[in-house]
């Protein structure tokens, strides 16, 4: 049987679906799965297609910002008010592919995928699900980290938006390493967000991209930072934590040993800029 | 971006005023191209029109056990599955057009695969969707066999058996030799006085060519027991005569059209969707389209082999180079494309643009279980020029010295000999590397600067010195190619030595010049046959042997210097021209 | 049997209705069902650009847009940029030589086109993102970054 298209108005609707069939998938903008389609890939069945405009909302003006999980990059790209988030929604594929995808898309995207992900894992953002074993319209929440810690494509659960507080000026930063600019591939994403008080840093997320197979957390490293001052002893501590955390993971673009490199010189530049 | 024609190193090599040569003139087919209307194979529309996809290996190497299509014959949309079974003449080899290499590859595999992708079986489908469905229910039974992805561990004795026509996992080329071989003076000694002995191990990944315009065919029966075929090949005549052969049809039964090609870089010389689409064509009676998707063309077409290459430089303290060995292994893949003959162009290359007194080098095809390897732009030399160039900075620094000057030092000057026995002219590399220096503000010593390609060569340079052969021993000085001349079957060879070069080294232009054809339309009915374009516009003459090499055991004797001459014209077929 | 769906558009301004096969995407339903041959498939992954369009004005990938998502949608293709006279872009490519095989130039000439609606006067960066979607593998870029700036400075010279 090849894959079917449902068409769904209600996100709850969608999500009862979804809970009870593990074959079934969301479509958001499809960068990532429609050339799975054009691909015969017969692990695909049945696609749902959500109209529910509750995933197209932004919410940007107040202290919490909401951010739909139909929302695409050229969207965000088009909102001042989330200008802070642009250093990474420009980065993903062309101007093109920013027309279609979608952030919910992201959040599922594997590597070298993720990038707008990286960034939205060091803000400490939050996803809210859509039914499924909640029950419809229960409006639970989980740390985005939960998201990248289980989800298998067939079991992801609905995504309905984003919830984050806006950082403060300079507590965030993004970079995108990738072989061919403007358009590639990540060999590393990275982003740190510092909350700086009193000289001291007091809170340190330092997410990163293209290292294991969704974004991670390097807790580690953030806390060889947390208590200290922002130095060149910081840093360098900083850098040498990395490979003791992580094991980064080789693939056509890089080996594991060039991403780790990438790695250290990408978070030594950041916390350079920040200092 | 300015570009800047150096006219005056070239003054003596051609005529500045001629009417269309040099001057700026727009294609022809550029409003096609911009208005979307250029006809590329996959812009004709049949009703009824049938797909291919294939069912391919998931192994490096397996013997197949049993294939079994029950399920995927049942269903919807599918119209014909083919198997190797159904290809008439289920072996070949691309080049065998040109007698180079023996039959080793099938269009569907039958008893074994030999690389991951190969195909087994071609699945025509109402729709690409329903063939892909097809295609995963599809159940193969394969007894796995150890198999060898590296060109060294392929030759080592007790390898895997990549290719049962080339049980040592290595090409024959001509008259039966494993390897080409290029002979020039006498490395030994060389390396013996030399002040620094530099060495190097250079390794090349395959390059997929990855044209925008996939590979891909679209054939259909024609009313007078023709098949028409849309077809994306660089080499229209190549295709059309490869098929005849598999398809075991008169030729003048096949109606090729083509020519505009959406990129090729040699990517699109192996005739890889016509034989199928075709034979589609004839076991359904409708029209069948065969076109590779990304992921195919990535994996299963064909790129520019790998190459592994050892190099070892023999330098004097003043900054020449006096010798240079150099070994080479140019992986194929499984099966036999055109690797081969890139080897055959690559050892006319060495040992890159410089003029080195005694040079000593082998280059093998080597057979592994990877995707066959092909043609690409530069053709048997980008690689070796990547190893010749990183040694050639390896030396700089062993020297200690500018890795531009120490270029400049035993860069190719007109009249020089070269390695393969041609005289060197209209070089320029010195100019070239005086002028990127200039661009980025290099410094140059004064004496680099005042370099020119146009004096200094020739004289002592131009000669050709005693070289040692292994089988012959010593050759006199001003030996260009060696023979073995064979009186019977069985009997002893006997060798030969043919004559010096003559002393311009370079063929003498022709007295008329061959008039130039206008353009025609590129289909196979209106045009004279060619191989079409990318490193087979001018192929070598079969049996014939380059000049350069040693042929150690050609069987028939030739009457004098051989001077490789195109046998097709290349004009012929400008629709079918690289681009 | 196969699904099929009943799904009208516009397409450079005409209305066209077809019926496209489950889960078929918008290339396969410009090319094989309606007819406009001028984008072109080189991926099938979003990852080529040779089979630009736009929806609604904005560029997309129709290899991997789902055709029933354009249903009421206006879809643009190089087959709409050029009536009696040719636009300005084609011009230039074909005096620029920005088109070698032809096969990205569809693609490109979209964009290009698409950037300079939203943007008439781009400098060379703008210029260079707004193409990289689009993957050339014959010209060069250089040549068709060159025959874009060649449009932007004579619409300039034109407006002012
Ligand atoms: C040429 C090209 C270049 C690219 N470059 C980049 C890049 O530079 N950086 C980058 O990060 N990505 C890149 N991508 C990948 C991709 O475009 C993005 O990651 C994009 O954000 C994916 O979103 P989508 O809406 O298109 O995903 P889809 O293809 O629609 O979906 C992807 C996955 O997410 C799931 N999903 C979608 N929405 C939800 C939801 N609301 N809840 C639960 N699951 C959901 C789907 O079920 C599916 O498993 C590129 C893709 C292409 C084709
Ligand atoms: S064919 Fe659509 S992007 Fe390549
Ligand atoms: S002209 Fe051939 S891909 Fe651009």
């Amino acid at each position: 049987m090849p894959v079917k298209i449902e068409s769904m108005a209600d996100l709850d609707a969608a999500a009862q679906v979804l809970a009870g069939d593990k074959t079934a998938q969301v479509l958001g903008g499809g960068t990532i799965l429609m050339p799975r389609v054009n691909a015969g890939d017969v692990a695909l069945r049945r696609l749902l297609r959500i109209s529910d405009p509750v995933l197209r909302k932004m919410t940007v003006g107040g202290p919490e910002i909401t951010i739909g999980a139909g929302v695409s990059m050229a969207d965000i790209l088009a909102q001042q008010g989330l200008a802070f988030l642009h250093p990474a929604a420009v980065c993903v594929g062309g101007p093109a592919i920013r027309n279609m995808a979608t952030l919910g898309g992201n959040l599922f995207a594997k590597a070298p995928y993720g990038d707008l992900a990286v960034l939205l894992l060091a803000l400490g953002t939050e996803v809210s699900l859509a039914g499924g074993r909640t029950g419809p319209g229960a409006a639970r929440r989980d740390p985005i980290e939960v998201l990248f810690r289980q989800s298998t494509d067939a079991r992801a659960p609905l995504v309905r938006a984003v919830h984050l507080a806006r950082p403060k000026a300079g507590q965030v930063q993004f970079h995108k390493m990738a072989r061919t600019n403007p358009r590639g591939p990540a060999v590393v994403t990275l982003a740190v967000s510092l909350e700086v008080s009193a000289g001291r840093i007091a809170k340190a997320r330092i997410a990163l991209g293209g290292i294991e197979t969704r974004p991670c957390l390097a807790v580690g490293v953030a806390r060889t930072l947390e208590g200290a001052a922002l130095s060149e002893a910081a840093i360098t501590r900083a850098c040498a934590e990395v490979l003791r955390e992580l094991t980064p993971r080789s693939d056509a673009l890089a080996s594991g040993w060039y991403r780790g490199e990438m790695a250290q010189l990408h978070l030594r530049r950041i916390l350079q800029q920040m200092m | 971006m300015s570009v800047d024609f150096r006219k005056d190193i070239f003054a003596k090599e051609r005529d500045d005023n001629l009417n269309e040569i040099g001057k700026p003139t727009r294609r022809q087919d550029i409003l096609g191209h911009v208005t979307g209307r250029s006809p590329f194979f996959d812009d004709h529309r049949f009703d009824g029109l049938l797909h291919i996809k294939c069912v391919r290996s998931p192994h490096h190497h397996a013997r197949i056990r049993a294939i079994d299509t029950t399920r995927a014959e049942t269903m919807p949309g599918v119209v014909r599955i083919i198997r190797g079974s159904d290809v008439p003449v289920n072996l070949n080899t691309l080049l065998s057009l040109l007698d180079f290499g023996k039959d080793d590859e099938p269009v569907l595999a039958e008893s074994k695969v030999a690389y991951m992708g190969e195909p087994v079986l071609a699945i025509v489908a109402q729709s690409e969707a329903q063939a892909h469905e097809a295609v995963a229910a599809v159940r193969i039974d394969y007894e796995v066999l150890p198999h060898v992805l590296d060109v060294e561990e392929a030759i080592k004795p007790g390898a895997a058996v990549v290719n049962e026509t080339y049980p040592g996992n290595k090409f024959e080329f001509y008259g039966g030799n494993d390897h080409q071989k290029l002979r020039f003076g006498d490395v030994a000694p060389a390396f013996a006085r030399a002040d620094h002995i530099v060495e190097g191990r250079y390794q090349m990944a395959p390059i997929e060519q990855a044209p925008i315009e996939p590979n891909g065919a679209i054939a259909a029966p024609q009313t007078n027991d023709r098949y028409v075929c849309y077809t994306s090949t660089q080499g229209l005549f190549f295709s059309l005569g490869t098929v005849a052969k598999l398809l075991n049809v008169e030729s003048n039964r096949l109606h090729f059209i083509g020519g505009t090609v959406g990129g090729g870089f040699g990517g699109k010389v192996d005739s890889l969707c016509e034989p199928l689409a075709i034979l589609g064509a004839m076991l359904t009676g409708r029209a069948v389209r065969y076109v590779l998707d990304r992921a195919e063309e990535m994996q299963v077409s064909a790129p520019r082999s790998a190459e592994l290459w050892y190099v070892k430089d023999g330098l004097a303290a003043d900054g020449r180079i006096i010798a240079r060995q150099l070994t080479g292994y140019f992986d194929s893949g499984a099966y036999t494309r055109l690797t081969g003959y890139g080897v055959v162009k690559c050892i006319g290359h060495l040992p890159g643009p410089y003029t080195i007194p005694n040079v000593h080098s082998d280059a093998y095809c080597v057979y592994t279980n990877r995707t066959p390897a092909t043609a690409m732009r530069g053709f048997g030399v980008t690689a070796v020029d990547f190893a010749i160039e990183r040694q050639m900075d390896k030396g700089a620094r062993a020297l200690g010295m500018d890795p531009f000057e120490f270029r400049l030092i035993n860069a190719y000057r007109d009249g020089d000999m070269k390695a393969h026995r041609r005289l060197a002219g209209n070089c320029a590399l010195i100019e070239s590397i005086q002028a990127a220096a200039e661009r980025v503000d290099y410094p140059l010593g004064a004496e680099f600067r005042a370099m020119t390609s146009m004096s200094g060569g020739g004289g002592e340079r131009a000669l050709i010195p005693p070289t040692r052969t292994e089988r012959l021993g010593m050759l006199p000085a001003g030996t260009s190619t060696v023979e073995v001349k064979t009186t019977a079957p069985g009997l002893v060879p006997q060798f030969g030595v043919d004559l010096p070069v003559p002393a311009t080294g370079l063929p003498a232009p022709s007295p008329t010049p061959t008039p130039v054809p206008a353009p025609k339309a590129p289909e196979t009915r209106a045009t004279t046959y060619d191989y079409g374009a990318s490193g087979l516009s001018a192929p070598p003459a079969p049996k014939e042997v380059p000049p350069a090499t040693e042929p150690a055991a050609l069987t028939k004797s030739q009457p004098g210097p051989v001077t490789p001459k195109p046998r097709y014209s290349r004009y012929s077929s400008l629709g079918n021209r690289r681009r | 049997m196969m699904v099929k769906k009943p799904l009208e558009f516009r397409l450079n301004g005409t209305e066209v209705a077809v019926f496209a096969d489950e889960a078929e995407n918008l290339l396969s339903v410009l090319r094989a069902k309606v007819g406009d041959l001028t984008p072109k498939y080189g991926c099938g992954q979003g990852g080529c650009g040779a089979c630009m369009v736009t929806i609604d004005g904005r560029t997309v990938l129709s290899c991997i847009t789902l055709a029933e998502t354009v249903a009421g949608a206006d879809v643009g293709t190089l087959a709409g940029l050029s009536g009696e006279r040719l636009d300005p872009l084609q011009e230039a490519f074909m005096d620029g030589f920005a088109a070698q095989c032809g096969y990205c130039t569809p693609g490109m000439i979209v964009a290009a086109r698409a950037l300079l609606q939203h943007n008439p006067t781009p400098d060379r960066d703008q210029i260079i993102e707004a193409i990289s979607d689009n993957i050339c593998r014959c010209t060069g870029y250089e040549p068709i970054i060159e025959a874009i700036q060649s449009v932007v400075a004579q619409e300039r010279a034109g407006g002012s």
